[in-house]
């Protein structure tokens, strides 16, 4: 049986490591093995969510860097039409386009929480892998507060996760998903679709329950 | 978007005491700071500039939590007084469109061609920059920098000379082409080779008691949309409006006269017109002049004796009446352009009564055709008849704005790239069958000893349409290509063609900030600020009889890794190029000096901001006595955001035209001249250089505007119907079309239906042919077949079809394209024109009915 210390740890990093898998691929990612580290963290959150990563990880260790680099590309960089457009007020705000009010919140959200965008960091606040690493950053000061003994904090950050959740990321994560899901043409991205879906959908499931929402 | 720390993809280490707990994994985010109870961010109005379409508004953006939200014009703008049109509200759609281009990008598929996937992958600027440079260098080394071409849409006014000019000079390249000759260069042929303003001209609508719009819809395009829609409202209740048009455009729904003309035949009811105004002495007695005794002796069919008239401001009124008035009869006119003749006889009383303040505003529709220099000097010679030129409510050449020229760069050309730039152009400009002389010409120079140092020559203009032409001619001719802010492979008519000629080029660096056609034949891809809203620079125009200089500056942060392709990318390119050997570029843009501290730029950002000081200096630097607005200094004018210069003064340049005989000339010795300069040196007469350019006039009549018939493609037998392009209130220098709100507001463009591209045809044409109102519809042309829908429009004569352009894009974003690289969105014109060209002008032909088309049901 995980202790809660593991499970803490696990969500942080999963959330981390899913969100590196949404950066254009580098030979890094397969030097740390981030998928297999991935499939194994979420065999202990999210089973279903952990065979996706199982799958993501073997159709890595068959194609190269470069390909997959082409297939990030075509889906979310572009130049033409994005696949899935990994930005949340696309599919969230009445005008599909990149920062719309949504992405305004979802700014203020960060803000509120003592933290911004980095300078030299030039995407956007509701970019799909900064949702995922603000989760883990929540998710770390969860493990802090937890750590601390500080349980009123706990619980604040756990709201503070289901209301990041329900309020920017769940509303567009299945039409996301789905996009490179139905796009078919890229198996390491479907894989990673499945994968991040269903994490997201336990976790958030998870969490709902731990706080009786 | 890099993940510039290792740690962030590795596990967190095992925790369990708090000293363990260690530090957030952070790569998108930086610890801030916990806001403060009333910090959250107030909006405010940033100024810039709009380039939507050429009026380059001054506008202002409201600005709420970094984003931008709303769109006005600039309040101080005496331009648009403080309006934007319906285009301007786009910008924000634009600026945040997802499809933008984010990062560098590289091609990893070699292979080029239509529906071939380029394969491109991120790259940093470093390597991006390296891979150009690194081109740019062994090319230079072969000593043939001429096989760089550089080809430019819109720009800045003001920054284009560091790229346009400076890179592509000191580089060694004469091969450098603007979009100005797929735009509407014809247009400029009318007031150029009569009253010598090769221009486009302004209106004083305050005043004006009739204005005829003719080949154009100033509420919709054509230079001043927001100040046109701001005052047509007050010119009914002055006098008239009049719409020349073969189709019902926004103007003409609100016109008192619409005149829907034969595509074509503007020449002759522009003759017609001129033919009523002389026989019934309508004109202006104070522009043109009178009979010496006072008897009108223009009567049908009359030769005059030219010594009978006395003219003060013009040249050659009599000759045009006897070489092509004379005849020109409403009667004869109404049988070519269809208008019945006592509509133009009323249409021209009309005119005549506004005297002076009647303004004919004349439109690319009347020039951009084969034979259009003349319908463009026909149509423009009302104004000088009329007597409307420089007058209350008359017609106006631009005014300027007091920018500053950046230092010569003369020192900084090398002997490779002296001999470069006297390579050979890839348009073909000035052949024997491409006058391309727009512009006149050029006079001799002599030196102080009076001898001739430099004879006159024909001044030879851009011929954009005939750079593929070049491409195909000479493959070999090009090695490289930069080019901004273009999509000739879906803007220029014939547009088959660059997809054939831009597969040959071996080296292309697309600057721009959406992917389109033209990006797939792209090697690197370089993402471009949106100019309104994110680049520094100056721009300048006029309207409302005033010029006005404006700033155009990031309005809130820009987004992803974008940079201006005239200031930010020359720069960092020319560091590049200095560290491989040629610091000449680096060197000169080194020298620049800021205006105020004498600072020279260290890198890019200073380098575009000490730009935009030396263009605009003489505004607020203090120096200078300024005649128009007051402006105390540089942070002032980025703030106020514009300068507007003094009013234009009415008969500014009465007696001092820039033609030959400083007169507004109905007969152009200014043509003459020029024409016999370019015979000279092709070593053929005038006759053969007109009839090998394809136009009908011989001898005298080559002199004066007169009405050529239109040349079709196509015989009327197999292609019956004469297609009409048009231009969307929407477009945005082609940039548009992946906005929702272009498709979502289509409604706006006359006859136009929202989330659809339709094919306006006559409902009796319709009803020949089986189609209903919405039916999937073929056009065939000469050189393409293209798809749309059908619209069944009274608003377009029987056997003609209008369909505006802007959509039909097969390589663009979500929105523009159906399906990227397989499926267009309705149909592109440029597929379905063939490439033609007004050759006196070298503008390309894309009106006056000179394709014709078949339509089928799809």
């Amino acid at each position: 049986m995980a202790t809660q210390e593991t499970v803490l740890t696990a969500r942080e990093d999963a959330y981390r490591l899913l969100a590196a898998c949404y950066y254009s691929p580098t030979s890094a990612l397969l030097e740390e093995d981030c998928c297999n580290i991935l499939a194994t963290l979420l065999k202990l959150l999210a089973p279903e969510a952990a065979e996706q990563a199982s799958a993501a990880t073997k159709v890595l260790s068959k194609s190269t860097i470069e390909e997959q680099l082409v297939e990030h590309t075509r889906l979310f960089l572009g130049p033409f039409k994005l696949v899935a457009a990994p930005y949340g007020s696309v599919w969230m705000d009445e005008h599909k386009h990149v920062m719309g009010d949504s992405t305004a919140k979802v700014a203020a959200f960060y803000h509120a929480c003592g933290l911004q965008l980095a300078d030299d960091f030039h995407e956007l606040p509701d970019h799909f892998a900064v949702e995922l690493e603000f989760l883990s950053y929540l998710a770390f000061k969860q493990r802090e507060a937890q750590t601390a003994g500080d349980t009123t904090e706990v619980e604040r950050l756990k709201g503070l996760q289901l209301e990041f959740l329900h309020t920017f990321l769940l509303p567009w994560l299945t039409p996301f998903t789905d996009a490179v899901i139905n796009d078919g043409e890229a198996p390491f991205y479907v894989a990673l679709a499945k994968c991040t879906a269903a994490f997201i959908t336990a976790d958030a499931a998870a969490l709902n329950e731990a706080t009786g929402a | 978007m890099e993940i510039k720390r290792r740690d962030f993809l590795k596990l967190t280490a095992a925790a369990g005491a708090v000293a363990t707990v260690g530090l957030p994994k952070l790569n998108a985010f930086a610890a801030g700071h916990m806001p403060k109870a009333g910090e959250a961010p107030k909006g405010e109005w940033v100024a810039s500039t709009c380039q939507g379409c050429t009026a380059w508004c001054p506008v202002e953006f409201y600005v709420q939590e970094g984003r931008i939200v709303k769109v006005r014009g600039n309040q101080l703008s005496k331009a648009n007084s403080g309006f934007v049109c319906p285009r301007g509200h786009l910008m924000i759609q634009q600026t945040y469109d997802p499809d933008r281009i984010k990062v560098p990008m590289k091609r990893t598929n070699p292979a080029k061609g239509k529906g071939i996937d380029p394969k491109f992958v991120p790259i940093s600027w470093d390597e991006a920059l390296e891979l150009v440079a690194d081109k740019m260098i062994a090319l230079r080394k072969t000593g043939h920098p001429e096989k760089l071409t550089y080809i430019r849409g819109r720009y800045s006014p003001t920054s284009q000379a560091l790229l346009y000019g400076a890179l592509t000079k000191i580089y060694g390249t004469g091969n450098a082409f603007s979009h100005s000759a797929i735009c509407a260069e014809a247009e400029k042929m009318g007031p150029g080779y009569t009253q010598g303003f090769f221009g486009y001209r302004d209106y004083d609508f305050a005043k004006m008691k009739c204005l005829v719009a003719w080949g154009c819809d100033p509420l919709s395009s054509n230079r001043q949309v927001p100040n046109t829609i701001n005052k047509l409202g007050d010119i009914f209740d002055r006098g008239s409006v009049i719409t020349v048009d073969p189709r019902l455009s926004s103007i003409a729904a609100k016109s008192n006269e619409w005149l829907p003309i034969k595509p074509g035949t503007d020449g002759a009811l522009a003759g017609a017109i001129a033919h009523v105004l002389l026989t019934e002495g309508l004109w202006s007695k104070e522009f043109v002049g009178d009979f010496k005794d006072g008897k009108n002796l223009f009567k049908t069919g009359a030769t005059v004796d030219e010594a009978a008239f006395a003219e003060k401001q013009t040249h050659g009124i009599v000759k045009y009446w006897n070489i092509e008035l004379k005849d020109k009869t409403p009667a004869w006119a109404a049988k070519i352009t269809l208008i019945p003749a006592d509509q133009i006889v009323k249409v021209a009383r009309t005119m005549g009564k506004a005297g002076s303040a009647c303004a004919v505003y004349m439109g690319p529709g009347v020039a951009m055709t084969p034979r259009g220099t003349y319908a463009s000097m026909s149509v423009y010679a009302l104004n000088g008849i009329l007597g409307s030129i420089e007058t209350e409510g008359g017609v106006f050449q631009s005014s300027g704005a007091p920018t500053t020229s950046f230092p010569k760069f003369d020192a900084f050309i090398d002997d490779v790239a002296k001999k470069g730039a006297k390579g050979k152009k890839l348009d073909g400009r000035g052949a024997k069958n491409m006058p391309a002389i727009m512009g006149g010409y050029n006079h001799e120079e002599k030196d102080k000893d009076g001898k001739v140092t430099k004879a006159a020559s024909a001044k030879a203009n851009v011929v954009t349409n005939g750079v593929a032409d070049g491409l195909l001619k000479d493959p070999g001719a090009c090695e490289i290509m930069l080019s901004s802010w273009t999509n000739f492979n879906f803007s220029c008519t014939g547009a088959d063609r660059w997809d054939k000629a831009m597969a040959k080029v071996p080296f292309f660096v697309h600057m721009v900030t959406n992917a389109s056609e033209m990006t797939q034949f792209a090697d690197v891809v370089l993402p471009s600020t949106f100019a309104p809203t994110e680049k520094l620079s100056v721009v300048t125009n006029m309207a409302n009889l005033h010029g006005h200089m404006s700033i155009q500056q990031p309005v809130a942060k820009a987004l992803w890794q974008v940079k201006a392709e005239e200031t930010d990318v020359v720069w960092l390119l020319a560091e590049k190029l200095k560290a491989k050997g040629f610091p000449n570029l680096y060197d000169y843009y080194a020298s620049f000096e800021d205006p105020e501290t004498k600072k020279k730029p260290a890198n890019a950002a200073e380098f575009a901001e000490i730009a935009a000081k030396i263009s605009s200096q003489k505004a607020w630097n203090g120096k200078e006595k300024m005649k128009g607005d007051q402006i105390s200094g540089w942070a002032d004018f980025k703030k106020k955001g514009i300068y507007n210069t003094e009013t234009y003064k009415y008969k500014k340049n009465w007696g001092k035209f820039k033609t030959d005989t400083k007169k507004f000339e109905f007969y152009s010795e200014t043509l003459k001249k020029t024409l016999e300069l370019f015979a000279a040196k092709n070593k053929m007469s005038i006759d053969e250089v007109l009839k090998g350019s394809g136009y009908e006039a011989q001898g005298e009549l080559v002199f004066v505007p007169h009405y050529e018939s239109p040349k079709r493609h196509g015989s009327e037998k197999e292609y019956p119907f004469t297609f009409i392009d048009h231009k969307s209130r929407l477009n945005r220098e082609g940039r548009s079309a992946n906005t929702v709100w272009y498709h979502e507001f289509k409604k706006v463009d006359v006859g136009d239906v929202s989330w659809d591209d339709v094919a306006k045809i006559n409902p009796v044409d319709a009803q020949k042919l089986g189609i209903k109102d919405g039916d999937a519809i073929r056009l065939t042309s000469t050189i393409a077949t293209i798809t749309c829908t059908a619209r069944l429009w009274e608003g377009v004569r029987p056997g003609t079809v209008a369909k505006c352009y802007g959509q039909g894009h097969w390589a663009y974003g979500r929105v523009a394209a159906k399906e990227y690289g397989k499926k267009a969105r309705g149909g592109n014109n440029n597929e379905l024109m063939p490439s033609d060209f007004d050759r006196l002008s070298g503008a390309t032909a894309r009106n006056g009915g000179f394709t014709g088309v078949k339509i089928e049901k799809a």
